[in-house]
């Protein structure tokens, strides 16, 4: 019952983020729609996912995309309303209708034999260094997916900071005593969720993208708050954020290249010491996740000033 | 030795891709075009070595990613590094490069070579995300809002195609539950949702390839972007989606790639070279003719592929060369497109100008690259004593043993419209060169990097030997 609700939801907010004629509302939309789509990943028995799906899906894309639209000058923000969906409209819907309909009956005749790869990595746990199979699966087992997804944001973040044009607009800072109190006190806090989620990674539920999403969130309220922290344009300070950008992929490919050394295999460990590395890679992509999104995040934001990065 | 050598064919590019981050800007290119030549050299050296299986990790596949160093993927790490290399010295001597490119051109070099090792479906969908990060980065170097939005309709079909690559991969693990390519071929059965896992990662890839009727982003992204990023594009990013293909429709989907499904490639290459020539006779603007003249050649490529898949299925026919013909004209269509474009740019920077109406004078005075594009045209075409010859005649034969008169006919016909267009810039330099006007000064330097390109591609021909009969 509670999943027919939930897909029936998850279906409405879709259809409604594509075919609002206001561009706020279907963010709105969108960040909901993902906060169900992680609803839904828990429902499955993917924490993990559901996890990721909530702090990167929904909330740091939706901060993007806000942050986006309030540099897009007023006319493109809407589209008229009550066009009449033309003919090559009416391909499209059908197209995409079909997709829709070939995955469902294709995923039905799948149901019923299922197979899957859980066995091994039962089997195989005990050497992985940890004791939670997707945390053995990312950081082990498949290790160089999980480098190149870190590359991939690394270079995600490389084309952005290219495409950065500086001083379009005026700046609206949210400064206020509240505000600078709140995260005060609540970023230790925050620093500590963070470091939790990444050691519960490796026999638990977490690891370092949830960890790292927890980390820039804190640091973009700490820029939110203009207090005076990381985003100053001290020479140190901006030695550490670049390589703290740059840590979390050169650290898993430096450690896979000594699995080589150690004789272990490219992206291997030997057993007895897999945890220790698997620690020391979580720990850098965290730091780098989190400062890649937030940074991501910031340079989207209109009243970013160049240097700060 | 060997594990250590291809582990830094992904992982060098990577790292110094990462690193041109925080080296100042002024080092960048020294940086970066080391960084790039020790990958080229890499990439030559991994040619040499004997086929292999390799697991990472120690862990054996499926539960483990596999790396397999074929004849195919050999081959193909060797041309990227050889139009890599030179492509990455022309760039070194473009000053007006910004520092970027280096970083973009690394990762995307690094993602490459991990996307022609990998011999796992979802591994191989992750290279294919870093090399669309990368590629669309590059197209949007060029300043100006026109290139922003060609990078941004690249970036939401190349999104597309791997969006749709990604379901045809979950698909399978949910009907195999491996995602190693070769135990994927093994128990591949002709079922509903193999069926759909195939089409909906030939779409993904089709898009990526720029095949007709997915090819509209392709020619604003090639002719917008930087000279060197136009040659890296047009050269060797859309053979990586091609080589999907290639792993796809003659290994990972075997049983499934039936002659009436390579009507469909057929058909749809046949549209592409009709389609990509006529436009390219058309257009007034000399990168938007090499551009176009891509998706032609393009759809040469399908049309061989398709050819091959027709071959496999037929029992009958003595199935041998096949992929290494498919290699052979990724090589050609590799150099020569990129001696092309980058002869192309070097003329237009002269000129000042992108139209034809405008470049005559300066195509008069730069021999060297007038040259390159004339061997660059012949090979394309496939005219004798170049390596599009031996590719050409290799595909004419194949079509003949199989009876395929229509594909037949089309590959003539395709060979003919490149002698076209082709036409229209030797045209420009040498009759209808227009008035003396002031160019601006480019090193010949860059003239030469054009014709060392367009010259492998003719010597290549005289190698042919060892090619066919070593491989």
């Amino acid at each position: 019952m509670l999943d027919a609700i939930l897909t029936l939801l998850i279906l409405a907010l879709a259809w409604h983020c594509v075919r609002t004629t206001d561009l706020f509302e279907a963010i709105v939309v969108f960040i909901a729609l993902g906060m169900l789509v992680a609803l839904a990943w828990t429902r499955l028995q993917a924490p993990d996912a559901a996890l990721a799906e909530a702090a990167i899906g929904a909330g740091l894309a939706g901060a993007l995309l806000l942050a986006s639209l309030r540099q897009m000058p007023e006319m493109s923000a809407t589209r008229a309303p009550g066009a009449k969906t033309t003919g090559l409209g009416w391909f499209w819907w059908g197209l995409w209708g079909a997709l829709g309909l070939a995955l469902v009956s294709g995923v039905a005749a799948i149901q019923t034999t299922s197979v899957s790869l859980m066995p091994q990595v039962q089997a195989h746990l005990s050497d992985s260094g940890v004791t939670h199979p997707v945390t053995a699966v990312l950081l082990n087992f498949r290790a160089l997916d999980t480098a190149l997804e870190l590359a991939v944001l690394l270079w995600a973040w490389m084309a952005q900071k290219q495409l950065f044009v500086p001083g379009r607009q005026t700046v609206y800072p949210l400064q206020g005593q509240v505000l600078k109190t709140a995260v005060k006190a609540l970023l230790p806090l925050m620093v500590l969720v963070a470091v939790y989620l990444l050691w519960r990674g490796s026999s638990a539920p977490g690891g370092a993208f949830q960890s790292g999403a927890v980390l820039a969130s804190a640091w973009l309220m700490l820029w939110l708050a203009q207090l005076p922290g990381l985003s100053r344009k001290q020479g140190g300070m901006r030695l550490g954020i670049q390589a703290g950008w740059l840590g979390g992929v050169t650290v898993f490919l430096l450690v896979g290249l000594l699995g080589v050394f150690q004789g272990a295999g490219f992206m291997g460990y030997p057993p007895d010491q897999a945890g220790a590395w698997i620690l020391l890679i979580e720990s850098a992509a965290a730091l780098s996740i989190g400062l890649l999104l937030a940074s991501m995040v910031l340079v989207s934001m209109p009243d970013f000033q160049e240097g700060t990065l | 030795m060997t594990e250590w050598g291809l582990a830094l064919l992904v992982v060098w590019p990577l790292l110094w891709g990462a690193l041109t981050m925080v080296v100042p800007a002024r080092q960048v290119t020294v940086a970066g075009g080391l960084a790039a030549l020790v990958t080229a050299g890499l990439g030559v050296w991994a040619v040499t070595l004997s086929p292999q299986f390799l697991v990472l990790g120690n862990w054996s596949t499926p539960l483990g990613l596999g790396w397999r160093l074929d004849g195919m993927a050999q081959s193909l790490i060797g041309v990227t590094a050889v139009v890599g290399g030179l492509v990455s010295v022309y760039a070194w001597l473009d000053k007006g490069l910004p520092p970027t490119f280096w970083g973009l051109w690394l990762g995307a070099w690094g993602a490459m070579n991990a996307l022609f090792l990998t011999a796992d479906v979802f591994h191989f969908y992750v290279t294919l995300e870093l090399l669309s990060v990368a590629s669309v980065a590059m197209v949007a170097l060029t300043p100006g809002a026109g290139a922003t939005r060609a990078a941004f309709r690249y970036l939401l079909v190349s999104l597309t195609g791997s969006m749709l690559f990604l379901l045809g991969v979950a698909l399978l693990y949910g009907r195999y539950g491996v995602l190693d390519m070769t135990l994927l071929a093994a128990q591949m059965t002709p079922d509903w949702p193999s069926m759909l896992a195939f089409a909906l990662m030939t779409v993904g890839l089709l898009a990526k390839t720029a095949v007709f009727p997915l090819h509209g982003w392709l020619p604003q992204a090639h002719a917008k972007a930087l000279t060197a990023v136009s040659a890296i594009l047009s050269a060797l990013v859309i053979k990586a989606a091609f080589y999907g293909l290639m792993r796809l429709w003659l290994e990972v989907f075997g049983p499934l790639a039936t002659v009436s499904a390579s009507w469909v490639l057929g058909l749809l290459a046949s549209a592409a070279i009709f389609w990509g020539g006529y436009q390219a006779l058309k257009t007034a603007r000399l990168k938007r003719l090499v551009a176009w003249s891509t998706v032609a050649q393009v759809g040469m490529l399908v049309l061989a592929l398709a050819l091959v898949v027709q071959a496999k299925a037929i029992s009958s026919v003595p199935s041998v060369h096949l992929w290494q013909g498919l290699v052979w004209l990724i090589a050609v269509h590799a150099l020569a497109k990129a001696a092309w474009f980058l002869a192309a740019g070097t003329v237009q920077k002269r000129a000042d100008s992108d139209y034809l109406a405008q470049i005559g004078f300066a195509l008069h005075r730069s021999p060297i690259s007038v040259v390159a594009m004339a061997l660059a045209v012949i090979s394309l075409a496939g005219l004798p004593f170049t390596m599009g010859f031996l590719g050409k005649w290799w595909l004419l034969s194949l079509a003949w043993e199989l009876q395929a008169w229509a594909w037949l006919l089309v590959s003539l016909l395709g060979s003919l419209l490149t002698m076209a267009y082709g036409w229209r810039l030797l045209n420009l330099s040498l009759v209808n060169r227009g008035l003396p006007q002031a160019l601006k000064p480019v090193s010949v330097a860059r003239d030469w990097v054009a014709l060392c390109l367009a010259l492998l591609g003719v010597m290549g021909g005289f190698g042919g030997h060892w090619f066919w009969e070593g491989v």
